[in-house]
């Protein structure tokens, strides 16, 4: 059995003259938990649906736990980011409907359905419609039709979406634990923070070209801190060229922001702000998954 | 398959058993019908008794004589009573076309009348006397009534009888004043030329002529003409009618799924031609479910009516498979539409040509029932999706289609059915995740070919 749940090798996919994915290389380890991230028409959903074999690349292969999606189908779990319901149907019966169609019988799909219905906290709601759920109700019950079936990979599409910040966390603790019983999740978000939380790897895409494909801490490593945040006990004007390094500063009341050149050494700076400022706080500040988000989307946007 | 039973199983669960079926399609027609028999049976118009006077001018009165005796004729003529009828009874009415011509109104319980000649100069003082109520009728001939030229133009305006009733007369009383009126206007032609009325009105009586139609093998059928041409029709309309009332669910279904949002949640489950091929097996069996419905209220007509031989078993088994043949092509575009756009508003508009082209048969049938192995319905026989409509009208028609042609209709039909499937399954997997703007027929092209 392959290490690999997703294997994309070379993936192009073009609608028209729209290039959705451009020469697209990507391996996913079994049992990591992958945040996939992108600004809006990066290509994120593109080749999530073409690893659910939803549709097709033009060009390049797809593998997906050792074969093609259609023969997975069953182990994959999904969740679109166009979430949907028969809104007139019953709870109970556009669960077990979706369980049957993932192949579950017809008592463990009882069963499991109100397994998940309990821990996503949605008690006594088999009876109701679904148009009687709130949004936030509706995207927990879909969240069950992905991994009712106890799926081996996890494929979310912005799955906090709509969610208040209760509901997130709550989700976010599910699919930690799911990966913790060996699940392998993909995941693809706005929400940066919850990204840099719960992802120990991270895949960045841009008008379809892979901008980024690390385990997160080496992301880390490889982008160093380069931006020193100091608060000054009382106000004081600074100005840059006094500090050799410094490319250039914000500050915001008593707490200033210096962003160093690249070849800059940090230790020469911090001792002479500590010298020669009445200093409260120094931190030498790791970048945010936000920061090397913009850094390298901005990167790649045509001036 | 399991995957694909299972979708089928949700569409036909979620379509069959709701209220609005069981309501729409089954109970609705049914009370239709049951409301058309009682009407019929039970509320019989309640024609209020014809009795009085009824005044009569015409040339040296020759019209009062005439006048009584075709009300009284009509007073003891028999009536009909549908609910006493035994099946035989009804199959003899329709091989006498009785029942293409029922009368309009019904007749009143009592008509007592009295025929009183009226002279020119009491006309206004009679018409008086029926808007107060002391006459029930004035009847006027012209003298020219009697005395026809040859002149059609002249015979137009002479060839006329007034009957004046009073402003509350029922229309059954009106339409029997007027046929008495004019029965007796050619009853008094009649004397007027010497003959007698009966002889005359039994050497004029309209013969009945019953169609023999050879048939292989020796054999004799005696026709009825009304129903023969009828029983075409009747069969294409319930195929029509059933395929296009399921293929219209389809695209509905389909259409909600792409609007509601759950069509990526079910393709993460199934693939789109599982999907489809799901789709197409539900509605099959609820247009099964619908022609078992209206098929059995035909036949069971025709048995009531005793002509269920006017259809062998043969037949019935092609009208069944040109039934699955007609479905698959209508399915199949439905779902083709129903996968391109996102809401019934854009399928109007893909509709539009297919609605045409479907309503052609119902066009071409009185030219293929007249003419089953003529050019126009050996022709359209072979263009899909007319093919199993205009097959079912020439099957049913009088004349047998060869055999060579049944079999080729279903071999080249059912090859059309596959091709429209696999054209709609192409479109169905690229344009159930479209949404927006609907595609023009350049961009289907394209979707076909995409990988």
């Amino acid at each position: 059995m392959s290490d690999l749940a997703v294997t994309i090798q070379n993936v192009d996919k073009n609608y028209g003259n729209v290039r959705a994915v451009q020469n697209l290389d990507l391996n996913v380890p079994r049992g990591a938990l992958v945040g996939f991230l992108g600004p809006n028409g990066a290509g994120k959903s593109t080749t999530i649906r073409m690893i659910m074999s939803i549709i097709y690349p033009d060009a390049g292969t797809i593998a997906v736990l050792g074969a093609n999606a259609l023969q997975s189908k069953d182990q994959i779990g999904y969740l679109p980011e166009e979430r949907g319901l028969y809104r007139k149907m019953k709870i109970a019966q556009f669960l077990r409907y979706i369980a049957r169609l993932k192949g579950l019988s017809r008592k463990d799909a009882d069963h499991k359905i109100a397994w998940w219905l309990e821990r996503l906290e949605l008690p006594d709601v088999l009876g109701r419609r679904c148009e009687e759920l709130s949004k936030g109700q509706q995207q927990k019950l879909q969240f069950i039709t992905a991994v009712v079936h106890d799926p081996e990979l996890i494929i979310l599409d912005e799955p906090f979406s709509g969610l208040d910040p209760v509901n997130a966390a709550l989700l976010g603790t599910i699919i930690k634990e799911l990966n913790e019983n060996g699940r392998t999740i993909i995941f693809s978000t706005h929400v940066l923070h919850q990204a840099e939380e719960l992802c120990d790897r991270v895949f960045l895409i841009n008008h379809g070209i892979k901008l980024l494909d690390d385990p997160m801490d080496v992301v880390h490593d490889r982008y160093n801190p380069r931006v020193l945040s100091m608060e000054l006990i009382a106000p004081r004007d600074i100005e840059v060229p006094m500090i050799h390094g410094v490319r250039n500063m914000t500050r915001k009341g008593t707490t200033h922001e210096f962003h160093l050149d690249q070849d800059a050494k940090i230790q020469p700076i911090m001792n002479w702000l500590t010298s020669n400022l009445e200093i409260r706080s120094l931190e030498l500040r790791r970048p945010t998954l936000n920061d090397i988000f913009v850094e390298l989307v901005k990167g790649t946007e045509s001036p | 398959m399991n995957k694909t039973w299972s979708v089928a199983w949700r569409e036909f669960r979620h379509t069959v058993l709701t209220k609005a079926f069981f309501f729409g399609v089954i109970v609705a027609p049914m009370v239709f019908l049951a409301v058309l028999i009682a009407i019929s049976v039970f509320l019989k118009p309640e024609a209020r008794p014809l009795v009085g006077d009824v005044g009569v001018v015409s040339p040296g009165n020759a019209l009062q004589a005439p006048l009584q005796q075709a009300l009284k004729e009509t007073s003891n003529s028999p009536k009909i009573k549908i609910d006493a009828l035994t099946p035989s009874d009804a199959s003899a009415m329709l091989m006498e076309g009785a029942m293409a011509s029922p009368p309009n109104t019904a007749l009143p319980e009592k008509i007592d009348l009295t025929v009183r000649s009226v002279k020119p100069e009491d006309v206004d003082a009679v018409k008086d006397g029926i808007r107060e109520g002391t006459w029930t009728a004035l009847v006027i001939a012209e003298a020219s009534a009697l005395d026809l030229n040859n002149d059609p133009a002249d015979d137009r305006k002479a060839n006329r009888v007034k009957v004046y009733v009073s402003p509350d007369s029922p229309p059954s009383h009106t339409e029997l004043l007027e046929d008495a009126a004019r029965t007796a206007l050619i009853e008094a032609r009649v004397i007027q030329e010497g003959m007698d009325p009966t002889i005359v009105q039994r050497l004029t009586a309209t013969p009945w002529a019953d169609t023999v139609r050879l048939i292989e093998g020796g054999d004799e059928k005696t026709e009825i003409g009304d129903l023969r041409r009828f029983l075409p029709m009747a069969f294409m309309i319930i195929i029509w009618l059933t395929t296009f009332i399921s293929g219209n669910y389809l695209l509905t279904s389909t259409i909600e799924e792409k609007s509601n949002r759950v069509m990526e949640v079910l393709l993460s489950a199934v693939s789109p031609m599982q999907l489809m091929t799901g789709k197409i097996i539900g509605y099959a069996m609820v247009t099964a479910v619908m022609v078992a419905m209206f098929s059995s209220l035909a036949i069971a007509f025709l048995i009531m009516a005793s002509v269920l031989d006017l259809i062998t078993p043969m037949q019935i088994i092609l009208l069944c498979i040109y039934l699955v043949m007609a479905y698959l092509m209508v399915a199949a575009i439905m779902a083709g539409i129903g996968s391109a756009v996102s809401d019934m508003r854009d399928a109007q508009t893909l509709l539009g040509p297919v609605s045409f082209a479907v309503m052609i048969p119902l066009f071409l049938s009185p030219v293929v029932a007249e003419e089953p192995n003529g050019i126009v319905a050996i022709v359209t026989s072979y263009i899909p999706p007319l093919t199993p409509f205009i097959m079912v009208l020439r099957l049913v028609a009088t004349e047998p289609v060869p055999a060579i042609e049944i079999w080729l209709s279903l071999a080249w039909g059912f090859l059309c059915a596959l091709g429209l499937i696999w054209l709609a399954s192409r479109i169905f997997r690229v344009g159930v995740l479209m949404q927006g703007k609907p595609p023009n027929p350049i961009q289907m092209m394209k979707w076909i070919s995409y990988r």
